[in-house]
């Protein structure tokens, strides 16, 4: 399709294009909830072979939308031409957990996967292309792919854990009977999996500086018991609920991480999933969810947090587990190097 | 049915069209539920505007999933404005709509301000300001057409039923539940103290697909085509007409320059993409019709410089006949829609036009034996015409003959004068 005159569209890469997150997703992007209601975007859809008559058929309901911050789609099976130019990457597609796998199977076959779509973002990215990584285990899948798109900058590659956030927000705000915006000061750390760590022991209720927020969700004991495996547990809860995996809820948070980190959180603390420098004693390189605030299309960790003895203990946990996957995925790529897969 | 020509209508395509307010579509600049912190931080709360409530039904379905999220992040109402939320399923619905209403919370949307579900009707519409009729009986294997219309027309009937007795006063009400067109007709036909104009059957979709395949053809931007028109039923007979579409303010067909595919291949592609869609992705098309339910209330709600095809009810402009829910191109000066007048209709747009309107017609009688007994087809305009011409011939026996096939109050009124 011809581009009008003006700023040339943003290039959007989604890979998992005609799963349910992408359907959810693909929309919230043409109508300007990533970008804003003035950039326009040129999608490039990647999906693999066997998905491509479906995904087809999403190319279709794209143009049938008739949108106007639409400036073209592209759908592909091939990761070079998606990643292509792209300024901003949406990984979506992973191999998904079967009954009875085991998280270093699991590792091998998304290693596969990360490190083609890793070369092909090195190789055609956009200078300054931001990555997240969603498809699951994504902090390790965002560390196998940054291994191997080594000239893309650490920090512009990401995972998500802003839906872990977005939860946590929405049960701390209901707790509390306050609107969502005005809560504050939440945050999620570690692993995007059972042992992420939702922190409210810092939450704020704008305009009422007397709430103690763990004191009103029933003190740490409650948190302990209900708060934190409930939030650890949510995405389990919702497949329970609706059979399915959570897309519009994920789609939702994909567009506010991006969005987030590319036009500011406005002062605001955000999660991110990201390659710290040793920050909260978490070993330098881990893609970690950190409290963060983003400005000027960068994010940064919010340093000095005071951490209370429990937090530690939640911390500790989830990054030991981290550090298992990423020794699991380590001694995949090497295996891998060895046999020259 | 009456022929319609260039020649019998007047053609004023100008400023009685134009809408007469300006018109703006969402206003561009940081939007409340969207970019950066401000998803989380708040737009202060003293700049948002009083919530309207949303009703949906069919809530937990396809459809209903690809509505909701994008309702909430405030893309149908604008983005000042906090929404309320309640979602309508049947009792089997109740149990999926649950994991629905968890991922609203997880959505962690600013404008929403509440979400409601429920499987009773007059609660589900209670003090609804829009309501989006979405739920409806699927055509199963060997279910033959009247029955389909049939089964729709007991849900829709209830529907506006409780619309009537619990929904704001000046609610709009969109039915997106196929058949759109005759679902509308049956729920205005059972919501008395509601007025016909606030029931709209949606035929958005096979406008923005048409400009989609407009713009594909002249290798332009979509946004830059305009007033292509869907007119009659939202089915296989509706007609996608371009005799009026422009494309940067150029006559459509002089920049596509090809007559041929836009009354052919264009026509019955536009009237199958439904199934093209089903074929490729094995599933309905639920993003682009949400997208399309989306578009539709937010343009007669906030404003659109596009002419909308809706399907209202018919007032007899460009002859088709009365009590039928009609698509026609809208103009939307915000808050509400009016028809688009006296187009010149071409011949061949003449008989698209009769076809699909001898359809809505067909599926109007397979149902009239469940509306109530109050329910008044309104009056074809020829009739009227024959009437008033044989009255202005003071022919007695035309008077006669035209007022034979009227209805009971034609008649009393045309006895009463005859005898005065």
């Amino acid at each position: 399709m011809a581009s009008n005159g003006g700023d040339p569209p943003m290039v959007v890469t989604v890979t998992g294009a005609a799963g349910q997150i992408a359907y959810s997703l693909l929309p919230a992007i043409c109508a300007g909830r990533m970008f804003g209601p003035t950039t326009r975007v040129a999608l490039r859809l990647l999906e693999i072979p066997p998905a491509m008559t479906s995904l087809g058929g999403v190319v279709m309901e794209l143009t049938d939308c008739a949108w106007p911050l639409l400036a073209s789609v592209t759908a592909t099976s091939d990761a070079a031409e998606a990643f292509a130019g792209a300024n901003a990457a949406v990984l979506v597609g992973a191999f998904p957990r079967g009954p009875g796998m085991e998280r270093a199977e699991l590792l091998a076959k998304n290693a596969g996967i990360f490190k083609a779509q890793g070369a092909a973002l090195d190789a055609g990215a956009a200078p300054g292309c931001k990555v997240v990584v969603v498809g699951n285990p994504a902090n390790t899948n965002a560390m196998i792919l940054s291994h191997f798109a080594p000239s893309i900058p650490k920090k512009n590659i990401s995972a998500l854990t802003r839906l872990d956030h977005n939860r946590a927000v929405a049960a701390v705000a209901a707790a509390v009977g306050a609107p969502l915006g005005d809560v504050g000061g939440v945050c999620i750390w570690g692993n995007h999996s059972s042992t992420q760590y939702p922190d409210v022991t810092r939450a704020t209720v704008a305009g009422k500086p007397d709430v103690n927020v763990v004191e009103v969700m029933g003190g740490q004991q409650a948190l302990s018991e209900t708060f934190i495996p409930t939030i650890q547990k949510r995405g389990a809860a919702i497949i329970a609920a609706r059979k399915m995996s959570s897309a519009m809820s994920a789609a939702k948070a994909i567009c506010d991480h991006m969005a987030s980190w590319v036009g500011g959180s406005d002062g605001a603390t955000v999660s991110m999933g990201v390659a710290g420098a040793g920050e909260y004693g978490i070993e330098a390189g881990t893609f970690f969810s950190y409290p963060v605030t983003c400005t000027g299309g960068e994010w940064s960790i919010v340093e000095g947090l005071t951490v209370d003895e429990a937090s530690r203990k939640y911390i500790d946990a989830t990054s030991q587990e981290l550090q298992a996957e990423r020794s699991d995925a380590l001694s995949v790529l090497s295996a891998a190097a060895e046999s020259k897969l | 049915m009456l022929a319609r020509s260039a020649a019998a209508v007047a053609a004023a395509a100008s400023a009685a069209t134009r809408p007469s307010m300006a018109s703006t579509l969402l206003r561009a600049g940081p939007t409340a539920g969207a970019p950066g912190g401000r998803s989380l931080a708040a737009v202060a709360k003293k700049d948002l505007m009083p919530p309207l409530t949303v009703a949906v039904t069919g809530a937990a379905g396809q459809i209903g999933y690809a509505l909701l999220m994008r309702i909430a992040s405030g893309e149908m109402l604008g983005k000042d404005q906090p929404v309320r939320l309640q979602l309508i399923e049947t009792k089997q619905g109740m149990s999926p709509l649950k994991g629905v209403m968890m991922e609203l919370e997880d959505g962690a949307f600013p404008l929403l301000e509440s979400v409601k579900g429920t499987s009773d009707l007059e609660e589900g519409f209670g003090d609804a300001n829009f309501s989006l009729l979405v739920g409806a009986m699927p055509r199963k294997q060997g279910m033959e057409r009247s029955d389909l219309l049939s089964a729709n027309a007991a849900i829709f009937a209830d529907q506006g039923k409780a619309l009537s007795a619990t929904a704001a006063p000046g609610s709009r009400v969109l039915i997106v539940g196929n058949p759109a067109n005759t679902n509308a007709l049956v729920a205005a036909a059972n919501a008395p103290d509601m007025l016909p104009e606030q029931f709209m059957a949606m035929t958005r979709l096979d406008q923005s697909r048409a400009e989609g395949m407009i713009a594909g053809k002249a290798g332009v931007d979509v946004k830059d085509v305009d007033r292509v028109i869907i007119w009659g039923n939202h089915s296989a007979t509706q007609y996608p007409d371009v005799s009026h579409a422009r494309i940067g303010g150029r006559w459509a067909k002089d920049v596509i320059k090809d007559d041929k595919w836009l009354t052919g291949d264009f026509v019955s592609k536009v009237q199958k993409r439904g199934a093209e869609v089903i074929a490729a992705r094995g599933a309905s098309s639920a993003a682009s019709a949400a997208s399309a339910a989306i578009d539709n209330i937010r343009d007669v709600h906030l404003g659109s410089k596009k002419w909308q095809s809706i399907g209202v009810l018919s007032d007899g402009s460009y002859g088709i006949g009365g009590g039928l829910w009609y698509s026609v191109p809208c103009a939307c000066p915000g808050l509400h829609y009016t028809r688009v007048k006296g187009l010149p209709v071409d011949e061949y747009s003449a008989s698209m036009m009769n076809a699909t309107e001898a359809e809505l017609v067909a599926e109007r009688d397979a149902v009239r034996h469940l509306l109530p007994s109050s329910y008044d087809a309104g009056v074809p305009l020829q009739k009227l015409v024959a009437l008033k011409e044989a009255w202005d011939a003071n022919d007695k026996a035309r008077i006669q003959e035209a007022s034979k096939s009227l209805p009971a109050r034609f008649q009393a009124a045309v006895k009463s004068a005859l005898s005065s």
